[in-house]
């Protein structure tokens, strides 16, 4: 019977009875050296759907409590044995106990930055039409269009530039004021083409969490929207 | 066209960045892991674009057996 693996726990910090995860099965615990592991046997490996993933996160969070934060496994980890499991987890067992005192009683929040200016490529479309209408001569249209599509394509660099400088800026701004409020931070990648121009994720305690979402909630700045997300398990602070 | 509410918008922020970070992030013990996305930003959009089908599709439902169809 295979193996599946939730996340890491302090020794000894046993899930809820009857706690169910992927296809319902119980969550169980697993010793593994001075740490210990939330597990469920699974026949085969899960397939990765929203609600599998949502299932895994919420055994997770079942995990926490005011003192213990348990440190998550990335979803889709299964091993054919659980003594495989176990052993994985034993070989590692000093990092994540550092690991899971660094984060105790902490949770994670993450803040897209989010620029709010007009989209470019709406713009370009227009100008592309208004130089289309106003060329007579057919042998200028395609002059025309084409020197339309090069400014439209390089406005719409300009404008990524210039919003990714800018979310920067604000998430800089951002770090400076929530700084006493957060344990640790951590900027994300944001590669994808969007509105997205910053991500960064918080470690919070959770005697502070109310003053650092009120925090957050009450920063504004021109040009920029943030969405707060969380409290979650610390995902990005896991080793 | 019905202008997409902030609260809606960030819910569906906040469940791709749930998804996107359990894939992403977290222990990583075993290398077999099912999910073994080399770039994680191309299952990021495709999460996007999804989440946005889904939220056309709740409005209308009768786009899903329309589709069906075709």
């Amino acid at each position: 019977m295979g193996a599946y693996l939730y996340c890491v726990v302090p020794s000894g910090h046993a899930p809820p009875t009857g706690l169910g995860g992927l296809d319902r099965v119980e969550v169980e615990l697993l010793e593994a050296g001075s740490v210990a592991a939330w597990w469920a046997e699974l026949p085969r490996p899960p397939r990765a759907t929203i609600e599998h993933v949502q299932t895994h996160d919420t055994v997770v969070r079942r995990a926490t409590t005011d003192v213990v934060t348990p440190l998550p496994a990335r979803f889709g980890q299964w091993f054919p044995e659980p003594a495989t499991l176990a052993a994985r987890v034993g070989e590692s067992a000093a990092a994540y106990g550092g690991a899971l005192a660094a984060v105790a009683g902490a949770a994670e929040f993450g803040v897209v930055i989010r620029a709010v200016t007009a989209p470019v490529q709406a713009r370009a479309a227009r100008s592309q039409e208004s130089s289309m209408g106003d060329s007579p001569a057919a042998s200028d249209v395609g002059a025309s269009r084409g020197r339309a599509y090069l400014r439209a394509l390089a406005e719409s660099h300009d404008h990524s530039r210039r919003a990714r400088e800018r979310a920067l800026c604000v998430q800089q701004e951002l770090g400076g004021a929530v700084e006493h409020l957060v344990r640790d931070a951590r900027p994300l990648e944001v590669s994808q083409p969007g509105d997205d121009v910053a991500r960064v994720v918080h470690l919070v305690e959770g005697a502070r969490a109310a003053d650092y979402v009120a925090a957050v909630r009450t920063f504004n700045r021109p040009g920029v929207r943030l969405v707060l997300t969380g409290p979650s398990p610390p995902y990005s602070f896991a080793p | 066209m019905k202008p997409a509410l902030p609260r809606e918008h960030d819910r569906q922020v906040a469940l791709v960045e749930l998804v996107n970070r359990v894939l992403d992030r977290g222990v990583v013990v075993s290398g077999e892991i099912v999910v073994s996305v080399a770039d994680i930003d191309l299952l990021y959009i495709n999460l996007n674009l999804l989440l946005s089908s889904v939220e056309t599709l709740r409005d209308d439902p009768s786009r899903a057996t329309k589709a069906g169809d075709t």
